[in-house]
């Protein structure tokens, strides 16, 4: 007979895994059709057979309260300090990261790798919304102005041409752009994600010009913002009792950057953009406080200590970029 | 402005709790675990490590709907990776001496059977080891209840193949078991 079940067919029929439609039919042809009824029969028998000589085995008696107590047992080893060990969700297997998860997701609750990214992104927005906003008004001035501090940047060509795609940028979202309601709708996707390839430009473009120290106007700052020759006589002093490796670099840098914010004022810093950009450097602190705690606990925890210069790292871009930003409005003045 | 507090809440409610995924699932894993390496102390010790790893990877584990394939997928490689530091055979032999000749451990009352019992369980299991992957691991997975999906999912297997995959393991079996008991 035509249209007989195959074999997957007819395990799928009698597993009730058909669709509805091609279950009714199997069953139809089934009922018309000899060879298929004999199959049918045939691996009935066979699964019948096949669940009786396993029906000792499934019969096993799981011992649920034992295999709870033993887990529950693991588990509170793996995390003494938590007390619901079972309720945390977090990812990974060594023991001494989990403690450290545990204390960073009671100090805000984010999982490391979200919280990484979290704080990146959170970076990076501020950053570009800070430029926009920075670079406003100097578009508003007079061309000349303009003119003029473009042959100030001619030496970095590159830089030049990113400021210049930006500058375009800028100039056809400004209605957008320039005023400060535009950081309340940094929740927005659609606002922020252009904003945001704007602002990884920027952070390349800006810190490309520190690094380089090209240009005559900003070589002192940068030269300021310099780890290797910057002093650490701005340094917190809640931070001195630090030992940790590399800490000191970020530090020195972060202090030096915040001098040349400083040195800019409120002129070329806007109060909205001031407490914009606060907030943010709080949000880093925060993370930056949560893993140095966790890595002067424990010297040999990696992790905490990657995810601490991360955080630096996060932050000296940000008033990197700011820094740099300030300058160049208060050489557009 | 962008706010923590909101994203935090968002993403720190799981899709499911590690409790329930104990209570839910926790019978299967042992039975599976069980099925492959055929020792009650062995099976918890597997059930032990398959739910530790899920602990560990909560926020990477499949959906509700999935979790049970990726438990019992992630039980039947314990499995095996338990069994292949023991040699299998001796093992075997041995527990089946033990449990034929103690008969009660106290821990299970399914060897705590006659001795025809024994005989049969030991029959159907060496009929079950002649059946090739993953056509034997179809027959666990569905005798543990699981869609052909899920069992799609667990084996990483194309869903359309599983009718197959199970009907030719079932027809394996019935072959091997049958000639083995002197059934057929």
């Amino acid at each position: 007979m035509k249209n007989c079940l195959d074999e997957g067919t007819l395990q799928a029929y009698l597993d009730g895994e058909l669709s509805p439609a091609t279950m009714k039919d199997a069953a139809a042809h089934a009922a018309a059709c000899d060879a298929c009824a004999d199959a049918v029969r045939e691996a009935e028998a066979e699964l019948s057979m096949f669940a009786a000589a396993f029906a000792y085995e499934d019969a096993v008696v799981v011992p649920s309260a034992r295999l709870r107590e033993r887990l529950d047992a693991s588990i509170a080893e793996l995390q003494p300090s938590a007390p619901p060990p079972h309720a945390a969700t977090m990812t990974d297997a060594k023991p001494n990261l989990r403690q450290w998860l545990a204390t960073l997701a009671a100090s805000f609750t984010l999982s490391p790798a979200r919280a990484t990214a979290f704080a990146t992104l959170a970076a990076i927005v501020v950053i570009g919304v800070i430029i926009a906003n920075v670079r406003t008004p100097e578009i508003d001035k007079a061309p000349t102005e303009m003119a003029s501090n473009k042959e100030n940047s001619a030496s970095v060509s590159t830089t030049t041409n990113v400021q210049n795609a930006n500058d375009r940028d800028l100039a056809t979202s400004q209605g957008a752009a320039r005023v400060p309601q535009v950081v309340e709708s940094n929740g927005d996707n659609a606002v922020t994600s252009p904003r945001r390839g704007v602002g990884v430009e920027m952070v390349k473009a800006s810190s490309r010009q520190v690094r380089a120290k090209c240009q005559p106007q900003t070589r002192t700052m940068a030269a300021e913002s310099n780890v290797a020759k910057a002093t650490d006589g701005a340094r917190p002093s809640d931070e001195k009792e630090l030992a940790l490796p590399g800490e000191e670099n970020y530090l020195i840098a972060i202090a030096s950057l915040n001098r040349v914010i400083e040195a800019g004022g409120d002129v070329a810093l806007r109060p909205a953009l001031r407490a914009d950009l606060e907030r943010n450097v709080a949000e880093l602190d925060k993370a930056i406080t949560a893993s140095r705690r966790k890595a002067q606990r424990n010297p040999q925890d990696k992790d905490a200590k990657d995810f601490l210069f991360a955080a630096y790292q996060s932050k000296v871009e940000l008033l990197t970029t700011v820094a740099d930003q300030t300058q160049m409005a208060a050489l557009g003045r | 402005m962008y706010s923590v507090s909101q994203t935090m809440e968002r993403e720190a409610a799981p899709t499911l709790v590690f409790d329930d995924a104990f209570t839910l699932h926790h019978r299967a894993v042992y039975r599976t675990a069980y099925a492959v390496v055929r020792d009650v102390g062995l099976a918890e010790d597997v059930t032990q490590e398959v739910f530790l790893k899920l602990y560990h990877h909560m926020d990477a584990v499949p959906g509700d709907e999935l979790l049970r394939a990726w438990l019992l997928r992630v039980a039947i490689n314990v499995a095996r990776n338990t069994l292949r530091g023991r040699s299998r055979a001796n093992a075997r032999e041995e527990e089946f001496a033990k449990s034929a000749t103690a008969g009660t451990d106290g821990v299970t009352t399914a060897l705590d059977v006659d001795y025809e019992r024994r005989t049969q369980i030991e029959e159907a299991r060496r009929a079950l080891d002649h059946i090739k992957e993953p056509m034997r691991s179809c027959l666990l997975l569905k005798e543990q209840g699981l869609s052909y999906r899920e069992i799609a999912s667990a084996l990483s297997v194309n869903e359309v193949n599983v009718g197959s995959l199970v009907a030719r393991g079932r027809k394996e079996f019935a072959r091997v078991y049958g000639k083995i008991g002197g059934r057929r």
